[in-house]
């Protein structure tokens, strides 16, 4: 008779890390809908309702910023399965999960799954390229919203609208003016820049966002750690045996 | 070894650093920093505009007598018109930046030190790991460096470029103040007190 191999739930991630997961998935779906209005039906929405739109795609994407920032911060600050060391494959056994993913992969996952604890070191880069890239949608998000002009009322952190110009109060000749020419000529340019950005990174969204949902699900059926589950209460599934080399 | 090291004197100092202590520090530093900017710069140039607002006034007062006499014996209304309404739009540009937004700056500045001197006392009252601890410290540092810092930057030194690092203070603020009091409902712990009787 074959002994029954007993899985046993073993705590992996930390309560920051889900709670940051989900904020982040939250305001990620939130922003891409908003943004996906815009995207498709901006010549068919009022000037009120795009308004409000812009407002909403505002104040989420602070909340989404904030989200971000903490994650970024965990990733130097919280324990090692919330670590950017977690991520990538620096170690030999973070090297050799990283191939047998790909072989994994590559064999339309026929044969032994790759065993980790945390962060699949073959995802691991991907989550912080979506870091990288999400900085950079906030950046210039927050320099479209600047420049928008109407519809102001989520510019309540930045001054730099209400205060044009650079001249201090300690300047002689302070007029609040400068060179306002040229310095409009290169906000128009740099407005075009984070614009097409803004829109590149919207796709690249909508990628991750799908590779995401369809790699956890693959791992979700593949594997027996039971990893969905994992993302709400903290724990997955392992043998006595799993544990014990993950613990090596 | 120093003899710090050995007595174990500077290890007490920074041990513990993130846990709210630096909070605590950096806010009274900054409070002091913030309270003497106020007096030695903005109301100063206050006073500097108060010349060009008695101009102003004095030219409104022309108009008005103007008015009354339908301009007799003037020659050209609009030498005395003119001087006004620029004098008026000086004064709003002028209240623009020393009124709404200095004072902003000035304000910003007092709460966000004030912010951190409660946000250090409160972290270190938190029964929550020390991590946790570490991250809300420097979130809510980060939030006054980066938001009222950078204003102070901008609006009070003239760094341009400042205003655009303002958005990683004010995202640091809504994620301290979000996280802390996530952490209070679990971490913030009544001390048991015996009763008297």
């Amino acid at each position: 008779m074959e002994a029954q191999v007993e899985n046993k739930l073993r705590y992996v991630w930390d309560p920051l890390l889900r709670g940051l997961h989900w904020w982040i998935a939250l305001t990620t779906f939130i922003q891409v809908g908003v943004g996906a209005l815009f995207m498709f039906f901006e010549d068919s929405l009022s000037e009120g309702l795009e308004d409000t739109l812009i407002d909403i795609h505002g104040v989420v994407g602070y909340l989404f910023g904030a989200g971000i920032l903490v994650r970024i911060l965990w990733l130097f600050i919280g324990p090692p399965t919330a670590s950017w060391r977690d991520m990538v494959p620096i170690k030999p056994p973070q090297r050799k999960v990283f191939f047998d993913t790909i072989k994994f992969y590559l064999s339309f996952l026929r044969g032994k799954a790759p065993l980790y604890k945390a962060h699949n070191t073959f995802a691991g880069p991907i989550y912080l390229a979506f870091f990288f890239v999400a900085a950079l949608q906030i950046t210039s998000g927050v320099m479209l919203l600047d420049s928008h002009d109407e519809g102001a009322s989520v510019q309540l952190f930045s001054f730099a609208y209400a205060y044009e110009g650079g001249d201090g109060l300690l300047d002689e000749n302070n007029d609040g003016g400068g060179e306002q020419d040229e310095e409009s000529f290169f906000e128009e340019i740099f407005e075009e820049i984070f614009e097409e950005a803004h829109e590149v990174g919207f796709f690249v969204f909508i990628f991750f966002i799908f590779a995401h949902i369809f790699a956890v699900l693959v791992h979700e059926f593949a594997e027996t750690h039971r990893i969905i589950f994992a993302m709400f209460h903290g724990k997955k599934r392992f043998t006595d045996e799993e544990w014990k080399e993950l613990e090596k | 070894m120093s003899s710090c090291e050995s007595s174990g004197k500077c290890k007490s100092f920074f041990h513990g650093l993130f846990h709210g202590k630096i909070n605590i520090i950096f806010g009274f530093i900054y409070f002091a920093f913030t309270a003497i900017l106020g007096p030695a710069v903005l109301l100063p140039a206050k006073g500097d505009h108060r010349p060009a607002h008695t101009q102003t006034k004095n030219a409104v007062e022309d108009i008005r007598k103007g008015l009354s006499s339908g301009f007799a014996g003037v020659e050209n209304p609009a030498m005395i018109v003119g001087p006004a309404v620029i004098g008026i739009m000086n004064h709003i540009e002028t209240e623009k930046k020393l009124g709404t937004i200095g004072s902003a700056v000035h304000a910003h500045g007092n709460l966000e030190s004030l912010l951190n001197i409660v946000a250090g006392v409160v972290l270190l009252m938190l029964a929550i790991p020390v991590m946790y601890k570490k991250i809300l410290s420097i979130l809510f540092l980060m939030g006054a460096i980066f938001h009222s810092g950078m204003l102070y930057l901008g609006i009070v030194f003239g760094v341009g470029f400042a205003f655009k690092f303002t958005i990683i203070g004010a995202i640091s603020i809504v994620a301290a103040l979000l996280l802390t009091g996530l952490a209070c409902i679990c971490g913030l712990k009544e001390r048991k007190t015996e009763d008297a009787h």
